[in-house]
């Protein structure tokens, strides 16, 4: 009798819990950048970007659904205002259902940037892109 | 409380407030925190803490060795290692002109055309030469120990310089910790670039006024920000806001280490100076760069990872190197072809911009400030307070005679 109340209360709490769903961010340091048909829940590895050092992306991609979204994946950033991008180009990296990392990415100015990400598989071709301030 | 009390008490009030505001309308000098804004203060702040943290370049198995760098300054110096013997480092770079040359266009074994840059503080670049044709500071060494139109050097010549003096050949070999017998020509060529590469890294740079001001600034010591010059706090303000000057000179070394289109014509005798756009595919083909066989570098070098992601880009095409400010008063002419004489042409170029000049897919950030004459003024005080002197140089030749007498 008390193993069915313990397990009944259970699937409440469980049932009650913030659920995370698909590509939402996990916490603080993850970002999403919602695109049509894909979602990219995003974090720096080693912090936030500082302008002019070399900086890595720790990536998950999401279809519609919220399940893993896979294909070939290209990350760019360019800064709006300036009418320019970057000076580099990270390399493009194969996406399945684990996440990836894609460095390569250096901000060579402070300012707003806007991260874009290109996803190609099946073919088509998704795209999603956040904008974030990169101060001095 | 009584009418004639009030109208007292007002009027002590109006008093008070214009004593106050008399004090923050004080001249500049008298207390820099009032006149800076938060957004000010962050941006000075990241210009602040020299010298910047440095770590040693990973491609080069001796940079920070002091031995290697007393072999180094021993190269730099000397006229031998040229092709005709009548030509050094030391020639272009000259201690006494802050290791430029003064001149115009540098001077090899023909006109070159670019202005000879300054080796001082070098040892925190990540690109070199005005295009960034090379990625480390051995590379660019050798580009100038070899280059027909410079020193002249083969890897021959320099080989059997290097075999012929046996002082040299000693703190090479213990420097490296190998046996030179067995060194061939290009192997010890490659290892005077990197003693070079030593030698100019250990040419570095004290504090300046600024540097002083920045860290009072940060600390809130309101009598030492007192001690910087206002006319130079002024030029500081406009450099860090109407200016945008600190959009690309930007950090502890004023500069973001990258490449920009300046409206500097980039017409040369017969022909174009391509800039970065050359650059950027010399220094992929270069065999000395931070990628190929000669590089001390780890596969997952972060820094090498520069050379394996730069992407070529039209907008490239008449871009050139974002030079540090530091001691800009002592590397004058200015920019890649030297064709701005004095700092105070520097400051009329950027006042003055020829729009029209700037490439049509660059950047859209460059537009003409128009100063007037009070502004250019504070601009050039700023300017001047980023001097500073060399941080004395270690004894490089008791050193080498210590670990290899003549």
């Amino acid at each position: 009798m008390v193993g069915q109340w313990r397990s009944t209360a259970a699937a409440w709490l469980v049932a009650l819990a913030p659920q995370v769903f698909g590509c939402d961010p996990l916490d603080r340091t993850e970002h999403a950048a919602r695109g049509k048909g894909v979602t990219v829940a995003y974090s720096w590895v080693s912090g936030p970007p500082a302008v002019g050092e070399l900086a890595t992306l720790r990536l998950r991609l999401c279809d519609i659904s919220g399940a893993p979204a896979g294909g070939k994946l290209s990350v760019d950033a360019v800064m709006p205002a300036h009418g320019h991008g970057m000076n580099y180009t990270p390399p493009t990296v194969e996406v399945a259902d684990e996440p990836v990392a894609v460095t390569g990415l250096l901000f060579h100015m402070p300012g707003r940037w806007q991260l874009r990400f290109k996803l190609r598989g099946d073919g088509v071709t998704r795209r999603a892109h956040a904008d974030f301030l990169l101060a001095h | 409380m009584r009418t004639d009390d009030l109208l007292t008490g007002c009027a002590r009030l109006r008093t008070w407030c214009v004593l106050i505001g008399l004090l923050f309308s004080l001249p500049v000098g008298a207390d820099p925190l009032v006149t800076l804004s938060t957004a000010e203060r962050a941006v000075i702040a990241a210009h602040a803490g020299w010298p910047a943290p440095w770590q040693p370049d990973d491609s080069n198995r001796v940079s920070g060795d002091p031995l290697a760098a007393a072999v180094g300054a021993a190269l730099f110096f000397d006229k031998a290692v040229s092709a005709g013997g009548d030509m050094a480092c030391s020639t272009c770079h000259r201690p006494d002109r802050w290791f430029t040359d003064g001149r115009r266009r540098a001077q090899g074994r023909q006109l070159l055309k670019r202005n000879t840059p300054t080796v001082v503080d070098s040892r925190w670049q990540r690109w070199f030469g005005w295009g960034g044709a090379h990625d480390s500071l051995w590379s660019q060494s050798l580009r100038a120990l070899t280059a027909p139109d410079e020193m002249g050097a083969s890897a021959a010549d320099v080989a059997a310089y290097l075999r012929r003096d046996q002082q040299l050949s000693c703190g090479l070999a213990q420097a490296f910790d190998t046996s030179l017998a067995d060194a061939d020509d290009e192997a010890l060529l490659v290892m005077a670039g990197k003693a070079l590469a030593a030698y100019q890294e250990s040419i570095v740079t004290r504090p300046s006024p600024f540097d002083r001001f920045a860290a009072a600034v940060i600390a809130g010591d309101v009598s030492a920000m007192q001690a910087y010059p206002p006319g130079a706090l002024a030029g500081l303000k406009l450099f860090v806001g109407r200016g945008r000057c600190s959009v690309c000179h930007l950090g502890p070394r004023f500069t973001n280490d990258e490449f920009a289109d300046v409206a500097v014509p980039y017409f040369v005798d017969g022909g174009v100076d391509k800039g970065r756009f050359a650059g950027i595919r010399a220094v992929r083909d270069n065999p000395y760069n931070r990628l190929g066989v000669f590089s001390d570098a780890d596969a997952d070098s972060q820094r090498s990872a520069l050379t394996q992601f730069v992407a070529r880009q039209g907008r490239n095409f008449g871009e050139f190197r974002v030079p540090s400010l530091r001691n800009v008063t002592r590397t004058a002419p200015y920019m890649h072809d030297g064709s701005l004489k004095t700092l105070a042409e520097v400051v009329e170029h950027y006042s003055e911009l020829n729009e029209e000049r700037l490439h049509a897919s660059g950047a859209q950030l460059l537009r003409a400030l128009r100063l007037d004459d009070r502004q250019k003024n504070e601009l050039l005080a700023f300017l001047r307070s980023l001097t500073s002197d060399l941080v004395e140089s270690p004894d490089h030749d008791g050193l080498l005679a210590a670990r290899c007498p003549p």
